[in-house]
Formats: C-alpha cells, sequence, structure tokens
C-alpha cells in the first residue's frame, strides 16, 4: 500500500553491524544482532546470544582471537592479495599454535592486528617480514637486510612504534620512534638506504 | 569455474537465509546440526533467546523468551560460515568474495543434510542479503565526495554541505515478481585511514509464492540475485566501480 513501509525484520547478518549511529547498546560479546527497522512505538526486541558461560579453555582462547582477526581481515580482504592474506593467516596460525603457547602470554590483540593490515594496504610496508608478538598481544614485525634490522611494533588506534639498527665498520647505530602507520614511510625514508621492503 | 564481473568486489557479507514456517523438531534440529558439522571443521554451540522489556505505567517488565540451541560452524579461515537454529538456517560468506556459485553450491550441499524423509522443509522466507562497503578517499581538506560513488544521494540544501553523516533506506514490494527489496546507505566507521566508509546494504527476500522443492528454490535464488545484481549496478557509480579491479 503506498506510503506504508515494512517494517519486518530483515535477512540476517554475519557479524557485527556497523550501523551509522553507532553500535547497540549492551557488551560486543552477549549482542550479536539487532535490527533497527522497526516502527516507532514497536515493541523493542534485541536478540542476545550467550556462547557457554564458563571458563575459556587456552585452545578455545587462542582460536577466538585468531578467529577475530580472520574475520575483521575479511572485512578488507579486497584489498589484500590473496597470497598476502594465506601468508598472513598462516602465520598468525603459528604465533597461536597450541603446542607451543606459553600460559600467560597474550594472543593477538586486534587492534593492534588491524594496525599491521592497514599498514599493508597503506602500502608503507610490505615483503614477508618475520612476525611475532610482546607479552601484551601486540603484533611485531621484523625485517633484516645485510646487517641491518628493522622491527615495528604495530600498536592499537593505527600506531607503529619502529626500531632501526645497523652496524657500520664495527659500530652499531640505532634509530626509534612512534608515529601514525600513514607516517611511516615519511618516518622510515631517510633509513631506507637498501629495501627493507621487497624479498623476507 | 565462478565467473565474478568484478576481481574485487566490494562485499564485506553475503547471506543466504531460509526461515521455516514452523520450529524443527529437536531430535531432528541435532540430527541435521551433527551431518552439518561433518562438512565444516569449526563448530559452535551457543544459545539465543528474544528478550521484550515492557513498560508499563512506570513499571519495567522483561520477558525472557525459552532459550533456544544455535549450531554455527565454519571453516578455518572463518570465511565460509552457516548458523542454524530450530528456526532458521543462514549460510554466509566473508570476503574476498568467491562467486555466487560457490555460495549457493554450499548451500545445497548442506540442504542435503536434512533427512530426505522431511521432505522440503516448508520455509516462510527466503533473504539474500548483500552488504557492500564503498571506501571514499578524503581529499586534501578532509572531505569525501561520497556523492561520486554511490549513485542514489538525497538532495541536500545547502546549510548541510558538507556534512558529518547520513542513512537512508527504500523499502520496495515489486508489483511484477514475488519479491521485496530493503536497500540501505549510510556512512559507517571506516576500515582504511583516510577513507569514509560507505555501506550499501541490499537486502532482496522472498515472502510469497515460496518454493516447495530444491528446483523451486534455485530459480527463486537466481530470480533474487538477479534483482540483488540490477540494485547495486544502478546504486553505484562507474568511478566506483574503478575501485573494484
Amino acid at each position: 500500500m503506498k506510503g506504508q513501509l515494512d517494517f519486518s525484520s530483515q535477512t540476517a547478518v554475519e557479524g557485527i553491524a556497523n550501523l551509522p549511529w553507532g553500535s547497540a547498546s549492551g557488551s560486543e560479546a552477549v549482542v550479536k544482532s539487532f535490527d533497527f527497522g522497526l516502527a516507532p512505538r514497536e515493541r523493542t526486541q534485541v536478540v542476545f546470544q550467550r556462547v557457554a558461560e564458563r571458563t575459556e579453555s587456552i585452545a578455545e582462547r587462542l582460536f577466538d582471537a585468531t578467529a577475530g582477526a580472520k574475520i575483521w581481515a575479511s572485512s578488507v580482504a579486497m584489498k589484500l592479495d590473496r597470497g598476502t592474506r594465506d601468508r598472513l593467516f598462516r602465520q598468525l596460525d603459528n604465533l597461536h599454535s597450541l603446542d607451543e603457547w606459553f600460559d600467560g602470554d597474550a594472543p593477538v590483540a586486534l587492534d593492534s592486528f588491524k594496525s599491521f593490515v592497514r599498514a599493508i594496504i597503506l602500502r608503507v610496508i610490505g615483503g614477508k617480514p618475520g612476525l611475532s608478538l610482546t607479552p601484551d598481544g601486540n603484533l611485531i614485525a621484523l625485517w633484516s637486510v645485510e646487517g641491518a634490522k628493522l622491527v615495528i611494533e604495530f600498536q592499537p588506534s593505527n600506531l607503529a612504534r619502529y626500531l632501526w639498527s645497523q652496524t657500520v665498520d664495527g659500530e652499531l647505530e640505532r634509530a626509534a620512534g612512534t608515529t601514525k602507520i600513514d607516517r611511516l614511510s615519511t618516518v622510515l625514508a631517510p633509513l631506507q638506504e637498501k629495501s627493507w621492503f621487497i624479498g623476507s | 569455474m565462478t565467473e565474478q564481473k568484478y576481481p574485487a568486489p566490494p562485499i564485506i557479507d553475503s547471506v543466504i537465509e531460509l526461515r521455516f514456517q514452523s520450529p524443527m523438531p529437536p531430535h531432528e534440529f541435532e540430527r541435521v546440526a551433527k551431518k552439518l558439522a561433518s562438512e565444516y571443521p569449526h563448530h559452535e554451540i551457543g544459545e539465543e533467546a528474544e528478550v521484550e522489556v515492557r513498560v508499563t505505567s512506570g513499571e519495567i517488565t522483561p520477558i525472557l523468551s525459552t532459550p533456544r540451541r544455535v549450531h554455527t560452524l565454519s571453516t578455518d579461515d572463518q570465511t565460509n560460515r552457516v548458523r542454524f537454529d530450530p528456526h532458521k538456517i543462514f549460510w554466509s560468506c566473508l570476503p574476498p568474495y568467491e562467486g555466487w556459485e560457490r555460495l549457493e553450491g554450499r548451500l545445497f550441499r548442506d540442504l542435503a543434510c536434512f533427512p530426505k524423509r522431511l521432505g522440503f522443509p516448508a520455509i516462510s522466507r527466503i533473504g539474500v542479503r548483500f552488504r557492500n562497503r564503498l571506501d571514499v578517499p578524503l581529499n586534501e581538506t578532509g572531505v569525501a565526495s561520497y556523492e561520486d560513488y554511490i549513485a542514489v544521494n538525497i538532495e541536500l540544501p545547502e546549510i548541510f554541505d558538507p556534512h558529518d553523516g547520513y542513512v537512508w533506506k527504500v523499502v520496495k514490494n515489486f508489483r511484477d515478481r514475488p519479491l521485496s527489496a530493503t536497500v540501505s546507505s549510510g556512512v559507517i566507521a571506516p576500515e582504511i585511514p583516510k577513507t569514509v566508509a560507505i555501506l550499501l546494504d541490499i537486502d532482496v527476500y522472498m515472502q510469497k509464492e515460496l518454493p516447495s522443492s530444491l528446483e523451486e528454490l534455485k530459480g527463486a535464488l537466481a530470480m533474487m540475485r538477479d534483482l540483488k545484481n540490477e540494485i547495486f549496478e544502478i546504486c553505484v557509480t562507474d568511478k566506483a566501480r574503478e575501485g573494484f579491479t
């Protein structure tokens, strides 16, 4: 009927919808889906999900962390080539291998992972760095080229803390700092005598 | 081989959902879930309930529905999932999008897990929902000309230009086919620095003349896919298409 809008609930979405007006109230861990298509003065219905209230095992923690990172990475997968994405996922799985996990360490922090992947997308880093994790779960990427090393710790909010070092005439030189990921190219430019980001 | 129009479509998730006319009996539901689990490496079991909050004369009364079991099954890389509860089942694919044939193929493979003696499940609604994100670069002055990327725009008076966000939603029940569509767009949180993210959410659904066999379901999905694609192409500009390569 003309002028009458159908506010019946919509088809499901995967994951949490990033709506323009911000996420729904309540913990993200609890609220998994909602529908803002209801007409005014309708009774509000919210669907809550509870995924087994009990202490997570280490295996579950590691799975949740890596799954969360992979699910987020899918939201920018169209900006990544397949080879890079597959290698990244393999490295992520290796970092979180249950057989080699040390109890007390933190799995990858999603916001750190996001900073790292965004730096790849922006093409301010490249190549095939080795990856490791800080005790807090921040991702560290390491490049080494002929006696010189570049280590970047990717922090939340698109921040990167870098440490560059090289040995010249037997003397160790270092430079360190923190910057936004989109500034990395500019900040590292004076240090790029060699091409850091080609190869491994 | 899957043919895709765009090498890197802006799809952020794609869902095909079937809602049942009546809930599956618990024992049949668990049997199907067990069979589905053999197709996916990861299996998570949870519970879902609806909370209704009634406010009457200042008194707040929460009413919790009976919790229902939910099975979520996924591949190792989490891009392909199926979520199954007694009332509905939906298949989803996260990027990188591997084409309609892969998503639909998985649906029909998984439907084969339903016992033949039950026949084709009676369906009350079919939904095909594709959400897209257009990443519009900011110019030197920090403004994103999103209207160069999305073809459906709100005509605003000058006082609102530039603005900091928008939302629109259109609902249509088509007369020439048994389909409806809800299409919405708005500014969402950006994932790429120095861009503004524009959501284009296309939900095509069927609530009448529903299929009663696998063959009819295939036909219905083809019709829904065509409409979804038609809406998408109308809503994006050539400038946006340059980014889908």
